[in-house]
């Protein structure tokens, strides 16, 4: 594995407990693991963008068009997001709509894969409108260039927030699944 | 033996364990702060024994760790880079006087940049302060350099600076290590010696004599360091490269096919200069990558085949991304477009991002946050004429409410305003303007007690009439919930043991003392109007309202229920969102109304005022506590 990931969202939404639980699952799965979060002025409200890769020690830093996945936790920051991709990637992001048709249009021309997950929805249906990070991680475990199992995420969320542990094995589980 | 995933600031936490640093003091600062918080849960959970603070300002850290050092513990001072310029008098002083435990500065840079005031490299200030400094790449290297900066220290008794980039504080990584600290405590003792702790000028001459010879012999061990390293390569064109950017760089030769060798720098002060001018002999040109200004290359005597930015082949200002760097080394490599067909953005997809114009989410004070409360009534009071310095903290964002006019660095708000105060006095006086006009400052309860208190004693003592407005939310919360000495409860040391902030302001001389509620809006304009014209009056001097309520992200807890409804009858005239400025209120697509982002709202019901209208009102249907 030698993945080059971008995280996005919103600073409230947990993009950072996102990225430790796909760091943390591809770590225990013996992978090397290097990102860079961001911490102090994005605390609520404000976007929110983690760099990650998966499978090696080199730079963290993605740059434009250098992207293998973007994870987008909200709809508008993953469309301000999209260029971060390479041709082939893929885009997974938390939304309730399509991308806009001109944008579709590019992303089929650089053959970007695009899958729409209204995690919100799901995790709102679970309980917890908070989850959907969790979903989300799931959904992208699932995805073939990352192929983490789903028990190994499980066990890592459990690990993480073990008073969370059962929310959050059902939410892997559903994110897992959505496909 | 396990595998732990870590922020490089804890694996810097975890490297001051390991090598038995039983003193560190902190004050809190993006990118730094995690580093502290992490010494303190490690500490708590493995029952360690050393003295681990949050320090009133960076400069009392500075001091008491070199106490600390001088008593023969191992210690450490950790800040962000401008924090360094708060303790700057002791570190100057201190690289002259030496140390006896091995002692670090680390002040945490931030290239940008992305929550500071300046792009400043720490790694500058140690060279004019002759202090050694290691520039780590990864959170694992961070680690290391604790070991070898501390034994260097140890070794040559000098402080020596660990300096660590914003990259390199929120990177993450796999990180093995094994729970084995040692419980050994050395010896405890302060030998006096006046003339090197207590030098007078004439000592200081041969101290910083002697200080020289330190940094010659130790210019000398980092030639042969195993922090620095030659990796070879074929090409003509080196690159010298420090710091995360050294990863950076490396990426990048191999995504281009580019074989050049490279000189990874990891104590870009002193400089290992024979180890550089072979490095440069052996290519035709170089070009050195180190964040976040010019500390290597400009120790580079000889710089004719030297590429950086003394010859602006690289930006004088911002973070040096994969996109920056891949521009200058495609250049370097005989075809500058090769990087715009590698990096960058794909054109067509851009151009239909850019259409579609995403809107800006910058930083804002959170829902519920008692500063908005305060700003919003002291707008609703003094309006746009009234001047509105402030200082350094989640509160800057008063500006969104246009209640910040100034901001410089930690404490300047009371200074601003007094130079006002009187500058507008003198125009007055000699028929030039300085129509009078009301002063509000605003300052936290951490700003304020960080260096807060002398600009209050000098507007006394000065006489400059103006209303000194400290938002108190009883922590430090911009960086995580740092205890302040006012509010120690989450203190690691002795929580009973506070400082009063009311009677410190009175103590100065300051006879209008309030505190209050800000949620109480109606109350609160009328305090801040007695408070101004008490200050005014022929018979009063600098007045101070002290809004006294917690951090509602904090303790959500502390935030009264008080839900309200947006009526149907909402005509988005967008009052509401331009002066009280929450995130829960939300304009709808069609623009037709405001909308509660349910989600988001926290039901503090402070927004109602800031509907003219009346169309916010007391949810029907919920109970008001």
């Amino acid at each position: 594995m030698d993945l080059k990931i971008i995280l996005c969202g919103i600073g409230g939404q947990g993009v950072v407990f996102l990225n430790r639980l796909l760091a943390r699952a591809a770590m225990d799965a013996g992978f090397p693991v290097m990102s860079l979060e961001s911490h102090g002025m994005s605390r609520r409200g404000g976007s929110v963008v983690l760099n990650l890769r998966l499978g090696s020690h080199e730079s963290p830093l993605v740059t434009q068009g250098g992207a293998d996945l973007l994870l987008a936790l909200d709809e508008q920051e993953g469309l301000r997001n999209l260029s971060y991709l390479k041709s082939g990637g893929t885009v997974l992001v938390n939304s309730e709509n399509e991308f806009p048709q001109t944008v579709l249009i590019e992303l089929q021309r650089l053959q970007i894969k695009t899958q729409i997950i209204n995690a919100t929805e799901l995790a709102r249906n679970l309980g917890k409108v908070n989850a959907a990070n969790v979903i989300l991680a799931g959904a992208a475990a699932a995805l073939p260039a990352v192929s983490l199992s789903k028990e190994d995420l499980q066990n890592t969320a459990a690990a993480m927030s073990p008073k969370a542990a059962d929310l959050n094995c059902r939410a892997v589980e559903l994110g897992y699944n959505v496909f | 033996m396990g595998k732990m995933l870590m922020l490089g600031n804890e694996a810097i936490a975890l490297g001051l364990l390991e090598q038995n640093c039983r003193m560190i003091c902190a004050y809190p600062g993006t990118p730094s702060s995690e580093i502290l918080s992490s010494v303190l849960q490690q500490q708590k959970r493995l029952g360690i024994d050393l003295h681990a603070e949050w320090s009133v300002n960076e400069k009392v850290a500075f001091e008491v760790a070199l106490g600390g050092s001088w008593s023969g513990l191992r210690s450490a001072a950790i800040m962000k880079q401008v924090g360094l310029n708060v303790a700057s008098d002791a570190f100057f002083s201190a690289a002259y006087q030496g140390v006896k435990g091995g002692f670090l500065i680390i002040p945490a840079d931030d290239p940008g940049p992305s929550s500071s005031q300046t792009e400043q490299d720490s790694r500058l200030m140690a060279l004019t302060a002759k202090v050694p400094v290691f520039d780590p790449s990864t959170p694992q290297e961070a680690r290391e350099f604790v070991k070898h900066a501390l034994e260097l220290s140890e070794r040559h008794q000098v402080p020596v600076m660990l300096r660590p980039t914003r990259q390199i504080c929120h990177a993450v990584q796999d990180i093995d290590f094994d729970e084995e600290f040692s419980n050994e405590i050395p010896q405890v003792k302060f030998d006096k010696d006046p003339h090197r702790w207590a030098a007078t000028p004439r000592d200081r001459y041969r101290l910083h004599v002697e200080l020289n010879k330190k940094l010659k012999l130790i210019e000398a061990e980092f030639s042969s360091s195993p922090c620095n390293k030659v990796e070879s390569g074929s090409a003509k064109v080196g690159v010298i490269a420090s710091g995360m950017v050294y990863n950076v760089a490396r990426q990048i030769l191999r995504d281009l096919n580019f074989d050049a060798p490279l000189l990874k720098i990891g104590t870009p002060f002193p400089l290992p200069q024979k180890m550089v001018s072979d490095f440069i002999a052996d290519c035709e040109q170089v070009v050195v990558f180190e964040e976040t200004d010019y500390c290597i290359e400009l120790q580079i005597p000889d710089r004719r085949n030297v590429r950086g930015r003394l010859d602006s082949t690289i930006p004088s200002a911002g973070e040096l991304t994969p996109d920056v760097v891949g521009k200058v080394l495609s250049g370097l490599q005989g075809d500058a477009n090769k990087t715009t067909k590698i990096f960058s953005a794909d054109a067509g997809l851009a151009a239909a991002v850019a259409e579609q114009q995403t809107p800006p989410r910058p930083p804002r004070l959170c829902p519920g946050c008692s500063h908005r409360s305060a700003f919003y009534a002291m707008k609703r009071e003094f309006g746009k004429r009234t001047l509105y310095p402030g200082d350094i903290g989640c509160y800057t964002l008063g500006a969104n409410l246009d209640a910040v006019d100034t901001c410089v660095d930690m404490g300047s708000g009371a200074d601003i305003a007094s130079g006002f105060y009187h500058a507008h006095k003198i125009g007055r006086a000699g028929g030039a303007g300085g129509k009078d006009r009301p002063i509000m400052v605003t300052i936290g309860d951490s700003t304020f007690l960080h260096s807060g208190l002398q600009p209050l004693m000098n507007a006394v003592h000065t006489d400059a009439r103006f209303v000194l407005l400290i938002l108190d939310n009883r922590t430090t919360a911009m960086t995580g919930f740092q205890p302040t000495p006012a509010n120690p409860e989450k203190s690691n040391l002795n929580p009973e043991r506070s400082v009063s902030i009311p009677n410190l302001v009175r103590a100065c001389g300051v006879e209008f003392v309030r505190e209050l509620d800000p949620y109480l809006q109606d109350d609160f304009r009328n305090v801040l109007r007695e408070a101004h014209e008490h200050c005014r009056s022929p018979e009063g001097r600098v007045a101070v309202v002290i809004a006294e309520r917690s951090c509602s992200l904090h303790e959500p807890e502390t935030v009264e229920k008080r839900a309200v409804l947006i009526t149907d009858e909402c005509d988005g005239c967008r009052y509401c969102l331009i002066a009280f400025e929450c995130p829960a209120l939300v304009l709808s697509t069609d623009g037709s109304r405001v909308d509660l982002n349910e989600d988001l709202c926290v039901d503090c019901g402070q927004c109602i005022d800031s509907c003219h209208k009346g169309f916010i009102i007391p949810h029907p249907e919920m109970e008001w506590v």
